[in-house]
């Protein structure tokens, strides 16, 4: 990796570890990892990510709180300059109005940086519920894309019919942020992914007193899939495991891989938000859930090699 | 003898450390680490106490998801809950709370 060059600038991504800066520059974590050491660079990215958050909503409430000021200033200007006979009041116009735009900037600038929060809530909790189940002479393969409903996900913007209001544009992105490939202690490998489909509506409306609104709705749909791939063919609990599953939400199907038959699980949640889109992810139980009950649909176990 | 503790969530097998005595509730050997909380984790997890060791988590969480998805006899172990516990147990699948029905609305504020 080659050092950013501007050393007079002392940012806190210096305390983070070569990985995890790598990561949070890349918004992303690909390679075959260790368990421990995968588990603290997320800790470090869901660090990161917290205070990032932070960080961009005081950027974006100082942004605002300038703007109002430099509004005020105009009629501070005309009052004051009037009683006090200057024309120096007018300079604090020019000076909200920068301090505004500094503050907009690195509210965008801390935008860019944001994670989604999926890593953290759901996949870093799951990883230290299995962590003795997992192959400690093993790595990880990871494949992690952090960046959330970027415009290179974007499948889809149209309008569709507004209902109630004037106009309602859709916007659709495909995420397929995840997949982890973890090697248990008995051979088998369960295989764990993640795809989310972002749904972004652009509402036009018109409020109560006749004034045209804009606002901005999220849907964020989740998917994990969760499958086991036994090391050798072995046979299948097929129908308690279909009896165990929530019909509603989840899906049970057999694949088949080189010739053994795998268990796959599936689960769907939906998560809503206005404004931004929702940091809501799966709860790592449920995720957790799907391989346990996916693990013990095996009627032979592999045996554990000691 | 070596330590019959239990090990791991989706593959559960026994800890397999030597063992340096016995639980004193099940009476099942221990290594020095299962034997930091005097019973075994299992014994103290079942007793609703809190054993803030490793250890001691793990059994807990452990016991948390097998109450939620099913667990005895499915997981290998037919010894690792008492008859009592497994009663309770009922069918897997049941700590669900269902978001349900598609009751997505593009308009509803
Ligand atoms: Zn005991
Ligand atoms: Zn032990």
């Amino acid at each position: 990796m080659t050092k950013p060059a501007q050393p007079y600038k002392k940012t806190s991504l210096e305390q983070f570890t070569p990985e995890a800066q790598e990561a949070i520059r890349n918004r992303a974590i690909t390679g075959n990892w260790e368990l421990n050491r995968l588990i603290k660079v997320l800790g470090e990215l869901a660090h990161f990510d917290e205070v990032n958050e932070k960080a961009t909503g005081r950027a974006l409430g100082w942004t605002i709180g300038f703007f109002v000021l430099a509004f005020l200033s105009i009629f501070a200007g005309a009052i004051l300059g009037e009683v006090l006979n200057t024309g120096l009041v007018w300079l604090l116009l020019p000076a909200f109005i920068g301090l505004a735009i500094h503050r907009l900037l690195r509210y965008r600038k801390c935008k860019k940086m944001d994670l989604i929060n999926d890593f953290r809530g759901c996949l870093r909790p799951a990883l230290k519920d299995l962590a003795n189940d997992i192959d400690r002479e093993k790595k990880i393969k990871v494949q992690m894309d952090l960046s959330g409903p970027v415009e290179s996900k974007k499948k889809s913007k149209m309008e569709i019919p507004p209902g109630a209001y004037i106009k309602v544009e859709e916007t659709i992105y495909e995420d397929p942020w995840c997949e982890v490939r973890l090697p248990l202690v008995d051979g088998t490998t369960a295989v764990v992914e993640f795809d989310i489909t972002w749904h972004k509506l652009d509402v036009r409306k018109r409020g109560s007193r006749g004034k045209i609104k804009f606002k901005t709705k999220w849907r964020k749909e989740c998917v994990a899939r969760a499958t086991l791939m036994p090391p050798e063919s072995i046979q299948w609990k097929e129908d308690s495991l279909r009896e165990r599953a929530d019909s509603r939400l989840e899906k049970v199907k057999m694949v088949d891989k080189d010739g053994v038959t795998c268990a796959r699980m599936e689960r769907y949640w939906k998560f809503k938000g206005g404004g931004d889109a929702p940091g809501d992810a799966p709860p790592s139980r449920e995720v957790v859930g799907l391989l346990l009950r996916l693990h013990s649909a095996m009627v032979a176990p592999p045996e554990v090699r000691s | 003898m070596s330590c019959m503790a239990s090990a791991g969530l989706l593959v559960l097998r026994q800890c397999g450390q030597p063992a340096v005595g016995g639980c004193s509730q099940c009476g099942k050997s221990l290594c020095m680490m299962h034997m930091a909380g005097g019973t075994c984790p299992e014994c103290m997890a079942m007793g609703g106490q809190v054993d803030d060791s490793e250890a001691g988590r793990e059994a807990a969480s452990r016991n948390d998801y097998y109450n939620t998805y099913g667990g005895g006899e499915e997981y290998g172990s037919a010894s690792y809950f008492s008859q009592g516990n497994r009663g309770a147990m009922g069918p897997g699948a049941a700590g669900f709370t269902s978001t349900g029905d598609d009751d997505y609305d593009p308009f509803d504020t």
